[in-house]
């Protein structure tokens, strides 16, 4: 029985020893991170996501930042092929600036995932899917004005037309609220150039123009900051108004959810999320797994004063991911709208 | 028993040659340049190898071709602070006219004339009605910029086509080692290193942007040689702009933004004088391989970007302020 026992445990050692070894083995060694701009906040919480989960797999993990400069990502990502890295994450500063690099990738057998962007000649490409999170929270705000705003829903939006990306949030958002308010109108379709000063000087003179509206949606947290200081500068109250805001990005919407009663439902697209996606696509490319060329990172409004708290944590003016929380989300298999449909 | 003068200066005449050598700019700058690569070969095992060493030998050659035509116009006593807007959009006539025509000789020639033409404009404007370069430059700068915005629409402008031979020029490695926009560069560098230094083009250039006045004098045509200065610089950060599109493989509109501060803070970390008529284009090498390599070692010690800004703009503080008690004392 001695011996048995002795037997089954060493047997038990060899496989365990041999399963973490193989483990190990499926394990790049080394990931680098070439981010457009590590100054946003939703690059550094994305950055977070990815330093969190490659800390997690033992995975060494390093960081460039292109800021906005084309032809300093390509460098900085030669760079990292000419370090021996195992796999390379890029979020392109221009599309097309890029395609090159990711033919030298795969021409130097380092596999490449992209992050935000497609590009191509690309295998994967690890995103929020754009219209799909302007939907949902359409939906929820419909819910909203039908509970709270006598079913009325007449939009202020603070776009940005440029981008393919930002058009099809608004287009979600509409369409999204359409479902519950058939009736639901644009009232302003504004182009608010994604920062806050300019979202505040177009929404001041939009509502100059005409202030009956009762939402108001930003395609970032900026642009939904902007249009509620006109707003507030209107000297208009805040009891019949919604604003939904996108993003998510920092601690800026926890900030609006605390203090301002009208700011009621955020699109969260979680960027910690994405980076933890991305370090996983990593590390499935390297193992050489089949993925989709688009792998969908999770989004979904929060709705509500303290929604915000189901997927963060604030202390000492920093913000941190529940990790159950955000990856109990379940992502769609694909987009309901790319770029592609406009 | 006193020694002859002879005798003595024969002795203490090794001291001064050091000392003489050591007082050369080039000089300091190998130390410098050196002493980085010393210190990142320690730092970092990956930094010391040849793949590394060419890739950051390519990613310099954009940026030594256009400070060569920089460091010349600046020796000519001017500036252009447009060739960053016009790296840019140099792009725009090549890919264009290569998805249009499927050639990329076309392609070049009209990306090489456009540059001309720029280059002929802030010549004429400034050289021959005389309006501060500066001004002149910084104003074809937003012009530029702006053109290749409404042009494009803020979108970049792929390559249709996918030329090989395009893609080769500025990706390409000649034996499957060296890029060739660092045979490029070193072909600029040494024809326009041997003019500066032993040709009467050469000595036009320092002696106008030292002395005009003094230049015209001894009969140079100071007009003539800041034209040509102009036009040249413009030319060469066309071929800087040519090679960085093939990297980029298309017209990016926002290529080129912020790369005249980089060729700039390189002239002047090479020696060359603002004020014109002192520097020389083995200093704007260096300088350029300097900056080169202080981005590269600095990235794989894994600092910050933020700490890389910092410690750059020191260098250049540092070695601009050595450079400059170095001339005072003599």
């Amino acid at each position: 029985m001695k011996k048995f026992a002795i037997t089954l445990l060493t047997a038990t050692a060899i496989m365990a020893i041999t399963a973490s070894a193989t483990w190990a083995q499926n394990m790049p060694k080394k990931i680098g991170y070439v981010t457009n701009y590590a100054t946003h906040e939703w690059y550094q919480n994305v950055i977070k996501g990815m330093q969190d989960r490659a800390a997690q797999l033992g995975i060494e993990f390093e960081v460039r930042d292109a800021n906005l400069d084309v032809a300093k990502e390509v460098a900085a990502a030669e760079d990292f092929m000419s370090q021996g890295v195992d796999v390379l994450i890029v979020t392109p500063v221009n599309e097309e600036g890029v395609v090159p690099l990711v033919r030298r990738a795969k021409e130097d057998g380092i596999p490449m995932v992209l992050e935000g962007n497609p590009v191509k000649g690309m295998t994967t490409m690890v995103a929020i899917c754009d219209y799909d999170t302007g939907y949902h929270a359409g939906v929820a705000a419909g819910q909203y004005a039908k509970d709270h705003l006598g079913g009325a829903a007449k939009v202020m939006n603070v776009g940005l037309p440029l981008l393919s990306a930002t058009v099809l949030r608004s287009n979600g958002f509409m369409d999204g609220l359409k479902t519950i308010i058939p009736d639901a109108t644009m009232v302003h379709d504004l182009d608010g150039g994604g920062n806050p000063d300019r979202a505040l000087e177009v929404s001041s003179a939009a509502l100059a123009q005409n202030a009956d509206i009762n939402i108001i949606y930003g395609i970032n947290d900026s642009s939904s900051q902007g249009g509620l200081q006109a707003w507030k500068a209107a000297g208009k109250s805040q009891d019949n108004l919604l604003v939904v805001g996108t993003g998510g990005e920092g601690l800026g919407f926890i900030n609006m959810m605390d203090n301002e009663p009208s700011y009621q439902i955020e699109a969260a697209m979680f960027p910690e999320k994405v980076g933890f996606t991305a370090i996983d696509a990593a590390v499935k490319l390297f193992n050489k797994e089949e993925v989709p060329p688009h792998i969908v990172s999770p989004t979904s409004p929060m709705v509500g004063k303290d929604s915000w708290k189901q997927f963060y944590d604030l202390a000492d003016n920093k913000r941190t991911i529940k990790w159950d929380a955000v990856n109990a989300l379940v992502p769609a298999d694909k987009c309901m709208k790319t770029a592609a449909d406009l | 028993m006193p020694q002859s003068l002879e005798a003595r200066v024969d002795r203490v005449a090794p001291i001064p040659r050091l000392a003489a050598m050591f007082r050369r700019n080039e000089t300091v700058l190998l130390l410098v340049l050196v002493a980085l690569l010393v210190f990142f070969t320690i730092g970092s095992p990956t930094f010391m190898t040849t793949r590394n060493i060419t890739n950051v030998l390519g990613q310099a050659s954009i940026a030594m071709i256009a400070a060569v035509g920089l460091g010349m116009l600046v020796i000519a006593g001017e500036i252009d602070v447009s060739i960053g807007s016009l790296v840019g959009a140099v792009a725009l006539p090549l890919v264009v006219i290569m998805n249009a025509t499927g050639s990329l000789e076309l392609g070049i020639i009209s990306a090489l004339v456009f540059a001309l033409a720029i280059g002929a404009v802030n010549g004429y404007l400034s050289a021959y009605l005389g309006i501060n370069s500066l001004i002149v430059t910084l104003g074809s700068m937003f012009v530029i910029r702006g053109g290749i915005y409404i042009y494009t629409g803020q979108k970049a402008i792929p390559d249709d086509l996918a030329l090989e031979s395009f893609y080769q020029i500025g990706n390409g490695r000649l034996l499957g080692m060296i890029p060739y926009p660092a045979l490029v560069a070193l072909a600029v560098f040494a024809v326009f290193s041997y003019m500066m230094g032993h040709r009467r083009f050469g000595r036009q250039l320092y002696a106008v942007g030292g002395d005009a006045e003094v230049a015209r004098l001894a009969g140079y045509n100071v007009r003539q040689s800041k034209f040509i200065a102009f036009v040249l610089c413009s030319l060469f950060a066309g071929v800087s702009g040519i090679l960085l599109s093939s990297r980029l493989g298309s017209a990016v509109h926002v290529s080129g933004l912020g790369f005249e501060f980089q060729v700039v803070a390189a002239v002047v970390l090479g020696g060359v004088s603002l004020a014109g008529g002192i520097g020389s284009l083995g200093g704007v090498a260096l300088g350029v391989l300097i900056l080169a390599f202080l981005s590269n070692g600095l990235g794989m010690l894994n600092l910050a970007t933020e700490w890389q800004q910092v410690i750059t703009g020191l260098i250049i503080i540092g070695a601009v302020g050595l450079d400059e008690l170095r001339r005072r004392r003599g």
